[in-house]
């Protein structure tokens, strides 16, 4: 197990250099010269050659491309990303805030696509074929085909504006979360309560549970035994419904305008805020890499079977 | 053949493959059944409501809603699905090359899927349109990036699957080309696994390449796209809601039958997925009978 | 006295209608072991968990089954599950897929024991090992430890006898116990079922097609066809000289199958034998 889980790390760690190379080549193929960024952010007004060539040696730019990124690699490790092009303020005093706020989001929302996607697929799968499962699997499909943004808007129109019982938008207590959350937790859980569904009907099919009524077990018993195979299958996939879910609520936060990640991005995209975009890839890119592993790791765990092969 | 039979018995598969076939057409068309030019502004006409000239009504700056919705066909479903097709076919390239190749440049090229596998889609996008600057190309291209490893491996697999079957190797000894056996063989394995999941990540990428739009990162104003006439739409949205019925609807009703296409064709492919499990005991059975005097 | 009578017992596709089981009846005299042969598909399996009421909603029952005199078909939900297990046990084919592969063998054997005498973690063990041991099972406290994955199927069968040992059904179902195992298992299973019918004084339902176990387990054999009683007889008398020409058969392929298996292995087969 503990071999197993040091090659999993290892590799993450492979991925991660892979990675964090690519988010430093970003800033190479962008058609900006980082120099002339920078004085420009700084505010000076004339901006000289001089000025330029002084500017990329103060920022070690003119070093071999290697050596700027073992650099780069080590200042990002200690979360010093350098100045935002556009507000000229340290990077991270931006990410650092906005990162909180979109793990925030991302964790409640996790919370209630676990909560909704177990109890949907174990309701589902008992009444299978029965009214209820049918309504509940169209209306997933339905739902997990509309656009979150779409979806986003009409619910900001019913609860907010027509029944102004929710925020509109914004990061101010605990009913702004509903909303957002309720957005992310419809499209993720009509995906993943598909899967538990799935395998909880297809577990029932299994000897075991037939060896388990033989000998006179309760189907209350006998469920609860089927869940916990099934979700053996599902940790796996809530594992990485959270880096996912970090990655893809850049729409969501948009809409409500959460202070977050996502809303940071796309401004930074917008204003060509190469630094801010850079540091954000690899952000992302490393708590997929590390949830990932974890996941695995996890998963391996839980499961007798993977266990002994590890 | 029998898949494709299959397919076609199923209704639901029909209709959406009808209604699919049905915008696709609308798309091609949209200069010929469009009533009005897509970025015709008409200040009078503003917010206008559904009428016999304006089928749909009228959007902010009095443009025609259906003629926009028609025109942007084209970059929200068609160029989409380009992008889908250029990625398979990608994928297939490198996944025959691996395939037929082994070695080590099979397994350099399948660590390359792999990273490109665990990479995150939505950063990798966003990293793209990052780096190239927005436009809707910049998001495709982003995704032709993403997708084709997907691709790759599965008719990779497909290929070292069949690479040595029995019928192939005969093939082979009778003196049929490689590009022969490419065709006659190994296509008709991995085309239906293919089109699975082609189709899947068709429905998704339409979702991600609108809310890209929505978000002013993909197709600039004044062109006419799904996820910008929505965008264009919540500016006011608690006035008019209206105009995010049409744009809204449209992407609905083209994700869902792409979805039950998928579906369709999933279940045509595998059609028990589940009872598969229940011929294996009687295939051990018949074995078992062979070996009981033993 | 018959433990077990089935009369015009039918069973059908709940949706279709089509039958699986027109019409059958038979009858397992106190301990004696009957075996339901025939070919996969002739409707075994499914009229053994009929009896136990455990075929999902899709299949249709009609009939009647009487089991000590009580009318099976008529009990409470509650009532035939305190059967099950206690009273009627049932022994399943592939004892790889028998247990859940979650869970270890000890906490699985105990919920049943649990379930049905409210026995301690303690008490389960002791009893489980004592009849593991009468069984010639190894090291019974680590097997219990074990997940059902690290144990072959030949040993989780021996488990599920143990069970059947420990509960000591009045009736004990055997579904396919040989066919999953390898010929030295198999031999050991049959000793282990004859050895279960004396220990439990049990009567037995062998459900089988491997004719060898057949002969040396059965006293009466029903031959199914189709859902439908083809023959029916003493083992002795209907595996040497079967009447009708299904049970021929059956009985002569087996004889020309090991035939041609003794053929194909030249005379190896003969030596080992």
């Amino acid at each position: 197990m503990i071999r197993y889980a040091a090659r999993r790390l290892l590799t993450a760690v492979l991925l991660l250099l892979v990675i964090s190379f690519l988010a430093f080549l970003l800033q190479q193929l962008a058609p900006v010269d980082p120099a002339e960024a920078v004085l420009h952010a700084q505010g000076v007004p004339q901006v000289t050659s001089e000025l330029i060539a002084q500017k990329k040696a103060e920022l070690g730019l003119d070093r071999p491309l290697l050596r700027q990124y073992a650099s780069w690699l080590a200042s990002s490790v200690q979360l010093d990303f350098g100045l935002s092009y556009v507000t000229g303020k340290p990077v991270w005093s931006l990410l650092g805030p906005a990162f909180m706020h979109t793990l925030q989001l991302t964790a409640v929302s996790a919370a209630a696509i676990i909560l909704l996607s177990v109890a949907l697929g174990v309701y589902c799968a008992l009444r299978e074929d029965a009214w209820p499962d049918r309504a509940t699997r169209g209306a997933a499909f339905l739902l997990t085909a509309m656009p979150p943004y779409w979806l986003a808007a009409w619910l900001v129109w019913l609860f907010s504006v027509k029944l102004d019982l929710l925020p509109t938008s914004g990061m101010d207590s605990a009913a702004s979360f509903v909303l957002p959350t309720a957005v992310l937790a419809v499209g993720y859980a009509g995906v993943y309560f598909r899967v538990i569904r799935s395998s909880m009907i297809a577990g029932r099919n299994e000897d075991y549970v037939l060896y388990g009524r033989a000998n006179g077990l309760t189907e209350r018993a006998i469920t609860r035994r089927v869940l916990a195979n099934s979700l053996q299958v599902a940790v796996p996939m809530f594992g990485m419904a959270v880096p996912i879910l970090l990655g893809s609520t850049v729409v969501v936060e948009n809409v409500f305008a959460w202070p977050g990640l996502g809303t940071l991005s796309v401004k930074a995209i917008l204003g060509r805020d190469y630094p801010v975009i850079q540091a954000f890839v690899l952000l992302l890119a490393s708590s997929f890499v590390v949830f990932n592993a974890v996941s695995e790791v996890l998963s391996g765990l839980l499961n007798p079977r993977l266990r002994k092969d590890l | 053949m029998k898949r494709i039979s299959r397919l076609l018995s199923d209704r639901l598969a029909l209709l959406s493959l009808a209604v699919l076939a049905a915008i696709a057409a609308a798309g091609m068309l949209a200069p010929w059944l469009a009533p009005h030019p897509p970025d015709e502004v008409n200040m009078a006409l503003r917010y206008g409501p559904w009428s016999l000239h304006y089928p749909l009504g009228n959007d902010q700056l009095g443009r025609c809603v259906l003629s926009r919705i028609l025109y942007g066909i084209r970059p929200s479903v068609l160029l989409v699905l380009a992008a889908v097709l250029a990625s398979v076919l990608i994928g297939a390239a490198v996944g025959m090359a691996a395939g037929y190749a082994g070695g080590r440049t099979d397994a350099l090229l399948m660590r390359l899927c792999d990273v490109m596998l665990s990479f995150p889609g939505y950063v990798m996008t966003l990293a793209v349109i990052g780096v190239l600057g927005v436009g809707l190309q910049n998001i495709l291209l982003a995704f032709i990036l993403m997708k084709w490893a997907w691709f790759a491996r599965i008719v990779r697999s497909s290929v070292r699957q069949i690479a040595d079957a029995d019928y192939v190797r005969f093939a082979r000894t009778l003196g049929t080309g490689s590009l022969a056996i490419l065709f006659r063989h190994i296509l008709p394995v991995c085309v239906p696994e293919l089109a699975v999941v082609a189709s899947s990540s068709f429905g998704s990428t339409l979702l991600q390449v609108s809310g890209l739009s929505f978000l002013g990162l993909g197709i600039q104003a004044p062109q006419a796209e799904w996820g910008m006439m929505l965008s264009e739409a919540r500016q006011s949205m608690f006035s008019r809601p209206e105009l995010m019925l049409a744009p809204g609807l449209m992407i609905v009703l083209t994700v869902s039958a792409v979805n039950f296409l998928s579906d369709a064709m999933q279940q045509a492919v595998d059609p028990q997925a589940g009872s598969s499990k229940r011929h294996q005991p009687e295939r051990a059975e018949a074995a078992l009978i062979g070996r009981e005097v033993a | 006295m018959d433990v077990l009578e089935v009369s015009r017992l039918s069973i059908a596709h709940a949706g279709s209608g089509a039958a699986i089981v027109p019409e059958l009846s038979f009858c397992v005299k106190e301990k004696s072991c009957l075996a339901i042969v025939g070919e996969s598909g002739s409707g075994k399996s499914i009229v053994c968990k009929a009896i136990m009421r455990l075929n999902g909603p899709a299949l249709r029952q009609s009939g009647s089954i009487r089991f000590k005199g009580t009318e099976l078909t008529e009990l409470s939900d509650d009532r035939i599950r305190g059967l099950r297990g206690a009273q009627i046990g049932m022994i399943l084919q592939n004892g790889m897929r028998a247990f859940d592969p979650g869970l270890r063998l000890g906490k699985q054997l105990h919920s049943v024991l649990k379930a049905h005498f409210g026995w301690s973690r303690e008490q389960s063990r002791e009893r489980l090992s004592e009849a593991m041991e009468l069984l010639l099972l190894q090291s019974p406290t680590a097997v219990l430890n074990r997940y059902p994955h690290e144990l072959s199927g030949g040993m989780l069968q021996r488990l599920m006898i143990a069970l059947t040992l420990v509960l000591q059904p009045e009736l004990v179902i055997a579904d396919e116990p040989t066919t999953a195992l390898d010929a030295a298992s198999r031999q050991e299973a049959i000793g282990q079922l004859i050895s279960l019918r004396r220990q439990a004084g049990c009567s037995m339902i062998l459900i089988s097609h491997d004719l060898s176990a057949v002969e040396r387990i059965a006293d009466e054999v029903l031959v199914l066809r189709g859902g439908m009683a083809v023959e029916r007889g003493t083992a002795a008398e209907l595996l040497t000289s079967p009447r009708h020409a299904y049970t021929r058969h059956l009985v002569e392929s087996k004889h020309a199958l090991s035939g041609r298996f003794v053929q194909a292995l030249g005379g190896r087969t003969h030596a080992e034998r």
